[in-house]
């Protein structure tokens, strides 16, 4: 009778966990990449509205409680949920990669994205001390037309063998691969409230859309190839 | 790079990018809430907390709130065109109707929680709320199945929770914390004592919100296991 009823139950719901261990393991680091990446760009957000909107607008005391109580719990959360999202979106990646026969080519993916940050981040730095590009808008532009020239030729490696998919993500990847890097290098308790921390702060703000739209194109938007 | 042709497939992705942006403004913030702003204010002083919290939070809120609405409004669109596509399209109010019903029983177990008794456990609360979620998706999937596909049936509970949620955020939270903010702004400028609710409504405000962020974890489960994940079988038994 109790057997009868478990059974019923279970027809009524009809939940089946997907028997192959690369779905499940694609699918738990995909819902890991989902939630860090949502605490991730939160904290941005957060971040933002405090030293812009609240910050300027408190006096000095309240000012010191709230880097020494808020801001420093903020930025760990921050860096930490980029490491995880960061992590478990690689991982993801280095299967998808490995599942078209190209997993090498995710060395390629690291080393240019990380030598693009190191530009962007000395353009942020030129800008911060004054040395040249100090308008943020002149700033702005020429980092993203050389965002454009570096995605172009990822996308022309990425063609030759990878997927819609894996071409996508080397775009939205290698973007948010850069956010991390200014996360972890601008967005540390000294360095927030300078003037490079803010504009690494604002420039990941601005990319969050277009990352955001590469990560969705790649399941849900066939855009290359 | 080519341009998708259909407007269909244009229409879905886009609906689909204004639900994460605003989805990640929403959660995020939420995070920010629970995991940073929650410890911050049981350290601040009394004096700090009047600058404070009526410079930071109204931003916060209003972030918060719209993007809540804004996700909804996209989620909404979007799961009525694939309920059309399927050809099920008045399952839409069945699905809305059985979750609107589970969140009036949370807000009043919400009220029951603040007043006393057992459910003033927080840990009693939140077994008592997974049960009702439980039960209400077991009662939607059923319905879904017939007809629907593991996509229809995965946002069925995962936006159910997400719509339990955005009543959470505008029913509860944000006008408990209009008062909130209003009390503290009127202590700090005029001296006025806090009022003798206050309290109150910050415990059922924080509740609702310690539950949203509960939710959010299986909510992004079955949201992404709508397309990636083929948890409900659609064999006929």
């Amino acid at each position: 009778m109790g057997g009868r009823k478990a059974a019923l139950l279970f027809e009524g719901i009809c939940l089946t966990w997907p028997g192959d261990w690369q779905t499940s393991a694609l699918f738990l680091l995909r819902w890991a990449h989902l939630i860090s990446g949502v605490a991730w760009l939160g904290m941005l957000l957060a971040f933002l509205l405090m030293v812009e909107a609240t910050l300027p607008r408190v006096n000095e005391g309240a000012r010191r409680q709230v880097e020494a109580h808020l801001l420093s719990r903020l930025l760990f959360w921050m860096r930490w949920s980029a490491l995880a999202t960061v992590f478990a979106g690689i991982a993801d990646y280095v299967l998808l990669l490995s599942a078209e026969g190209i997993a090498p080519r995710i060395f390629v993916f690291l080393a240019a994205w990380l030598f693009g940050w190191a530009v962007v981040a000395s353009l942020l730095w030129l800008s911060a001390s004054g040395k040249a590009l100090a308008d943020g808008r002149w700033l702005g532009a020429v980092v993203v037309l050389f965002l454009a020239v570096l995605g172009w030729s990822g996308e022309i490696y990425m063609r030759r063998g990878g997927s819609h998919k894996t071409i996508s993500l080397s775009l939205g990847g290698g973007l948010a691969l850069l956010m991390f890097a200014n996360t972890w290098f601008f967005l540390t308790p000294d360095r927030a409230e300078s003037r490079l921390g803010l504009l690494a702060a604002r420039l990941n703000a601005c990319l969050t859309p277009v990352v955001l739209f590469l990560m969705g194109s790649a399941s849900h938007f066939p855009l290359f190839r | 790079m080519t341009w998708p042709q259909d407007w269909q497939t244009n229409v879905l992705f886009f609906l689909r990018w204004g639900h994460f942006l605003a989805g990640i403004t929403w959660i995020g913030l939420l995070y920010f809430f629970n995991l940073v702003n929650v410890n911050f204010m049981k350290e601040l002083d009394a004096a700090v907390k009047g600058k404070v919290i009526p410079n930071l939070m109204p931003k916060a809120l209003f972030w918060f709130r719209w993007g809540a609405v804004f996700t909804v409004l996209t989620g909404l669109i979007y799961y009525a065109m694939l309920l059309h596509t399927e050809k099920i399209d008045a399952k839409l109010g069945i699905v809305l109707v059985a979750w609107i019903v589970a969140w009036v029983v949370v807000a009043g177990l919400l009220r029951m929680a603040v007043a006393g008794g057992p459910l003033k456990d927080g840990r009693i609360l939140g077994v008592v709320v997974a049960v009702l979620v439980v039960a209400a998706a077991w009662v939607v999937v059923p319905i879904m199945r017939d007809g629907g596909s593991n996509r229809t049936m995965a946002i069925a509970v995962g936006g159910g929770l997400g719509l339990m949620m955005f009543m959470n955020v505008w029913m509860i939270i944000w006008p408990l914390q209009k008062k909130i903010i209003a009390a503290v702004r009127a202590t700090a400028e005029t001296g006025a004592p806090a009022p003798p609710d206050q309290p109150k409504w910050a415990r059922r405000a924080f509740l609702a919100s310690r539950m949203n962020t509960w939710l959010s974890v299986p909510m992004l489960f079955f949201m992404g296991a709508a397309s990636h994940f083929p948890i409900f079988s659609t064999l006929t038994l």
